[in-house]
């Protein structure tokens, strides 16, 4: 993945969640995560697919609880 | 930091205003019914307080070119809004709203040096009353449309004094229109506010209408992107359609997994029978040759509608008004005639509201305390007549008792409290059967989400374990 893809990724986490850049990572899951409700997930899932021009499925959307996962769907 | 509840006398002097009447907001029957459990307070009212009591507290307040806001999650009517403000930098301010401890709307307001004079004009009144749309995601996708924009100013002066002294009142009677158009319009009847973005520009103009037009419908989420334009006025509104009333199997349906008289010689009485696992209780009973009376607290209408679909199906079923938090025995008369109960189904419940994750709320664990310890304890008392009388009752707990989901630390506690009771009573009292199974997640109005969630079938898994409950009962003799 391009690292401005990454950073990218990056900033619509922190944005979405409300999170500083920095405390952005793969691990993070919504248990984790105060704003990473499920209003706000679906916020993330059109606000990466507008970004990135891609279209998730609704198993690829329930699928995602990590920031990692979300990356992988990014990514392929 | 400023805080305050919004009372449904507050919620309806906004409306007015607004001409917001969607009952989410002004309706405690009806929106005990929508996804979030309770009347719950307009997103855009909660800016506007917000934005209220930042402009009494500056002093050098001129004016807004744009703002953006997101509403993340609910407050409820009644529930308190604690404010927090932020000047951000240069030109800027944030506001942040939370209640319960959670961070519910954030505000960016930008800000201007000179007050410019906004183009779109306002009609100098209350809106008409209307009744809200309901749209087919067909309909949805194709939406356009044009808002009045209305004020009237003595009703904004009294709900927010500063505000209407310093905002132009094109600006206020965008923000109302703007809950007018999620509200009662598009999405309308089953709409969640999600997010605003509005732009003023010193532009003048004939029209007085805010147009809007729907320029993204995401089937999957039933979630819209509206663009708005006025003279004057730009902006983009992001809002969902919600889930409506979750529906439960027929009395038909249920009758033909049960015989019928499996559960013939209960007496029962179904606390909380007008809607969810309560209702499919009631017909589950009443099919297998149960006599049942479910009690309902505030949900009259649909406790009538169980009950003409049981007697329909030539089952035995009436239904009583009962509050399990009535600690005075200040019932009706009918709970006189209540005396010859068996067996009790004990489903009430209030909203089950998401805490923090990690955390614990105490006065949310209380609210539900009330309802799954205290509230049982009233009703066992109500109905077990007399008190030593042979009595069964049946308790649903949750498996999040063992699971403990992040947000629900205190529903779960609260209902593992209930479940410590029963056993402490039925320990001491060999006349009291109790049966506290943990119950999966089933659909229900409680458990309506935005996101796609796994439920287990309501029907099977509740004649599973009524079946259970009733085998405990006569082995016991």
């Amino acid at each position: 993945m391009h690292e401005t893809s990454t950073e990218k990724l990056n900033q619509i986490v922190a944005d979405i969640l409300e999170l500083d850049i920095n405390a952005v990572s793969d691990a993070l899951t919504p248990d984790d995560v105060e704003q990473w409700t499920s209003l706000n997930h679906l916020r993330l899932v059109t606000a990466v697919e507008e970004a990135f021009g891609i279209s998730l499925s609704m198993e690829q959307i329930e699928s995602i609880r990590s920031i990692g996962a979300l990356r992988q769907l990014v990514c392929t | 930091m400023t805080s305050r509840e919004f009372s449904l006398e507050d919620q309806l002097a906004f409306a007015r205003l607004s001409g917001d009447f969607n009952p989410l907001h002004v309706d405690p029957v009806a929106a005990r019914r929508s996804l979030f459990g309770r009347p719950v307070v307009h997103g855009i009212h909660t800016l506007l307080w917000a934005m209220d009591q930042w402009i009494a507290s500056r002093g050098d307040f001129v004016g807004i070119s744009g703002l953006k806001a997101v509403f993340a999650r609910p407050i409820g009517v009644g529930e308190e809004a604690v404010l927090g403000m932020h000047h951000a930098a240069p030109g800027e301010a944030r506001l942040e709203v939370f209640s319960g401890g959670q961070r519910c709307t954030h505000i960016a307001l930008q800000l201007v040096s000179g007050q410019d004079e906004a183009g779109c004009p306002v009609i100098h009144e209350d809106p008409p009353r209307a009744t809200p749309r309901e749209w087919s995601a067909e309909q949805l996708a194709a939406a356009s449309g044009a808002l009045e924009l209305y004020l009237n100013e003595e009703g904004a002066r009294r709900l927010f004094p500063a505000l209407a002294a310093h905002l132009h009142p094109a600006q206020i009677g965008a923000l109302l229109a703007a809950t007018r158009l999620v509200g009662m319009e598009c999405p309308g009847l089953h709409s969640v506010f999600s997010e605003l973005e509005l732009r003023f520009t010193p532009s003048g103009g004939a029209s007085g209408s805010l147009q809007y037009q729907v320029r993204l419908f995401d089937p999957r989420f039933s979630a819209l992107t509206l663009n708005l334009r006025g003279a004057g006025i730009t902006g983009v509104i992001k809002a969902f359609v919600r889930p409506k009333p979750q529906a439960q199997p027929s009395v038909d349906l249920l009758a033909s997994r049960v015989g019928e008289r499996e559960f013939e010689g209960q007496r029962a009485i179904v606390v909380g029978g007008s809607r969810g696992l309560g209702e499919v209780t009631a017909k589950l009973l009443a099919a297998g040759g149960a006599d049942v009376v479910l009690t309902y607290h505030r949900g009259g209408d649909d406790a009538d509608r169980v009950v003409a679909e049981i007697v329909a199906a030539r089952a035995k079923a009436s239904a009583m008004s009962f509050d399990v938090l009535d600690t005075g025995g200040h019932q009706t008369g009918e709970n006189v005639t209540r005396s010859d109960r068996t067996h009790l189904y004990y489903f009430a419940t209030p909203a089950i509201v998401i805490g923090a994750k990690g955390g614990f709320h105490p006065p949310l664990f209380e609210r539900f305390c009330r309802y799954y310890v205290t509230g049982l304890a009233n009703t066992l008392r109500a109905f077990r007549q007399p008190p030593s009388a042979d009595f069964a009752v049946f308790y649903p707990s949750t498996v999040f008792v063992d699971e403990q989901p992040a947000g629900l630390a205190e529903y779960a506690a609260a209902k593992a409290a209930g479940e410590s009771m029963c056993h402490a009573l039925a320990k001491h009292d060999k006349r009291l059967r109790l049966y506290t199974p943990r119950l999966p997640r089933m659909a229900t109005d409680q458990t309506a989400s935005l996101v796609p969630v796994h439920k287990e079938d309501a029907g099977p898994m509740m004649l599973r374990h009524i079946r259970e409950f009733h085998q405990l009962c006569q082995n016991a003799g």
